[in-house]
């Protein structure tokens, strides 16, 4: 049993480090791709009907410009995390091109709804930026934390520097609007299925500008999983008297 | 006494046999006195239908004055939806605005929105994500203003047994205090807009058809409620008005389609219709957006980008009673 153990821990690492170092080394050459981009733009805008540019075109994902952004260079990392994942999925190994796996969205903002946003009205008081691990009594004593086994504290996604912000992985700055790059560092496969529509939930119309919902909107990131309900009730017995006639019979029995 | 008259019913087809008694033959013989007294009888039936055709003469004069009267007399005249010219429809679409009126007291719009080129409207679900909430079956009630009592649910949610798609073992009535129970998972069933509709075949008088964005409509004033369609359904989409629209008046839905959701009559059948009077206007269905855990996806099948047509190529689907070949747009799929 332990010798099973240690073969798929050791592949889960594998695995784990195999991307890490795909994602790191597309974030570091992140810059790269989106000059290129940025050049056969700049060049098809003289050539407008060249057919390889048309279809670097679609593969661009819009991004919603908000009102009150903060931090301007936030745009620009994030449409390269999202460049890199373009990148991911346009390796050779995987099968399809990477098309496939993107419909140009727009998601609705969500961190002006938060309620204790600017979060750093508090948290600039060096002193509650505790990251040491520890039961909550004072504030946030409602966050029950119950996500990624135990391995998680607040710190793990969001950022210590500057707690207006979520960090990713590479501790870089993720706007709360833009969370889903922060769950599909894990997630990937659920976030291919939410960047083509077989995850998620579209909002307003089915034709024209595709908004769809944030992971966030549904889930709970400290409590993901989606709790049970009671149903609504169900249907009335149309066949009523019939039933009454087979318990009647079924006395009798 | 039954069995004379089937007698002699027999004797105008067949030539008189020897065995019959003359039974039917009383009227011809003249002067009895049981004669007169029906004569009596005749002559004061006579004229009591004579005053009583005078005055409804005068009534019905005076009815056809009457708007509401006219307005069920010239809708009982209507022809059907896809034979009426332009003007004809908009007469019947103010009908359809008076009528409501006096029976609800709201102001209906009764829209007719054409269907939109190079649409043809395909649902996907993922069974993964359905967790049995019935959210979608009261959105899809109050959005068609389907009648309170007695219950009809467009959607029908089955609690299947895991690893098995034998429809004869789910069921649908399942209250449990709460859901997702273990063990079981949720296949919601409606219309599946079928490209080879068996109810459409199925039905008499042609008030059921095939709309070019592939949505199945009934027109409600052509229907004899004949239940042939339901027979005909594999999927038990199609369900029967049986009594008079029980609708709060609060609570009617007021933007409606001639093909939809307007109030509907007694008598008629009724089904899903992918929510005609959103989708033709480019929203989504009203159980799509009720749903809880976005397992619903809605769009155009004849756009290749789509988000069902990514998912028809991308995952593994299946369609329910696939081998009947009604070629059903409603796919499930899972995670």
């Amino acid at each position: 049993m332990r010798g099973s153990e240690f073969i798929i821990g050791d592949y889960m690492n594998t695995r784990k480090l195999l991307i890490g170092i795909l994602l790191a080394t597309l974030g570091f050459l992140g810059g790269a791709p989106t000059i290129q981009f940025a050049e056969e733009k700049a060049s098809s805008e003289s050539k407008p009907e060249s057919p390889d540019v048309e279809g670097l075109k679609s593969v661009r994902i819009e991004i919603q410009d908000f009102k009150g952004e903060e931090n301007p260079e936030m745009d620009e990392d994030t449409e390269k995390s999202l460049e890199g994942i373009r990148e991911f999925w346009k390796r050779e190994d995987i099968p399809h091109d990477s098309d496939f796996y993107f419909i140009p969205f727009q998601v609705p903002p969500r961190r002006d709804e938060l309620e204790l946003y600017p979060c750093m009205d508090c948290h600039e008081d060096e002193e509650i930026n505790n990251p040491i691990e520890r039961v909550l009594e004072e504030e946030h004593e409602d966050i029950k934390l119950n996500h990624g086994g135990n391995r998680f504290w607040c710190p793990t996604c969001h950022l210590l520097t500057n707690k207006n912000f979520l960090r990713s992985l590479k501790s870089k700055e993720l706007s709360f609007d833009r969370s889903y790059l922060l769950c599909g560092q894990c997630h990937f496969q659920r976030q291919k299925d939410w960047f083509s529509g077989g995850h998620g939930k579209r909002i307003g119309n089915w034709n024209g500008d595709r908004i769809i919902l944030n992971c966030t909107e549904c889930h709970n990131p400290h409590s993901p999983s989606i709790k049970p309900k009671h149903p609504d009730p169900p249907p009335e017995h149309h066949q009523a008297p019939y039933n009454i006639v087979v318990q009647i019979l079924e006395i009798f029995r | 006494m039954k069995h004379s008259k089937h007698r002699t019913q027999g004797a105008d087809q067949h030539p008189p046999e020897g065995e019959n008694p003359s039974s039917g033959n009383d009227s011809a013989r003249g002067a009895d006195p049981v004669s007169r007294r029906r004569f009596f009888a005749k002559a004061g039936a006579a004229g009591t239908a004579l005053a009583l055709g005078a005055t409804s003469t005068a009534l019905a004069a005076k009815a056809m004055e009457d708007e509401a009267f006219q307005d069920s007399w010239n809708q009982y005249f209507q022809d059907h939806y896809q034979r009426m010219t332009k003007e004809e429809v908009t007469e019947a679409l103010a009908r359809l605005k008076r009528i409501a009126k006096r029976n609800f007291e709201v102001d209906l719009e009764v829209a007719n929105d054409p269907p939109i080129e190079n649409v043809l409207f395909g649902y996907a679900l993922n069974i993964s994500k359905c967790k049995g909430y019935r959210k979608c079956v009261y959105a899809c009630v109050e959005e068609n203003n389907i009648t309170r009592k007695p219950h009809i649910h467009y959607i029908r949610v089955l609690e299947m047994n895991n690893g098995s798609m034998d429809l004869e073992e789910s069921d649908h009535y399942y209250d449990p205090d709460s859901v997702p129970r273990k063990g079981k998972f949720y296949l919601p069933v409606q219309c599946h807009h079928c490209e080879n509709p068996p109810c459409v075949r199925a039905c008499p008088t042609k008030a059921t058809w095939k709309e070019p964005d592939g949505i199945v409509v009934i027109d409600y004033n052509w229907c004899i409620g004949c239940h042939y369609c339901v027979v005909a359904c594999p999927y038990w989409a199609r369900h029967f008005n049986w009594e008079k629209p029980n609708l709060p008046e609060e609570e009617i839905v007021k933007k409606t389609h001639y093909l939809g959701n307007r109030p509907r009559m007694r008598g008629v059948m009724e089904k899903c219709t992918f929510c005609i009077q959103r989708t033709r206007k480019g929203k989504l269905p009203a159980c799509h957006e009720a749903c809880p855990t976005g397992a619903r996806v809605f769009g155009n099948l004849l756009d290749p980008n789509s988000e069902i047509s990514r998912i028809l190529r991308d995952k593994t689907v299946f369609r329910l009673k696939e081998d009947l070949n009604t070629d059903p747009k409603f796919w499930f799929y899972t995670d």
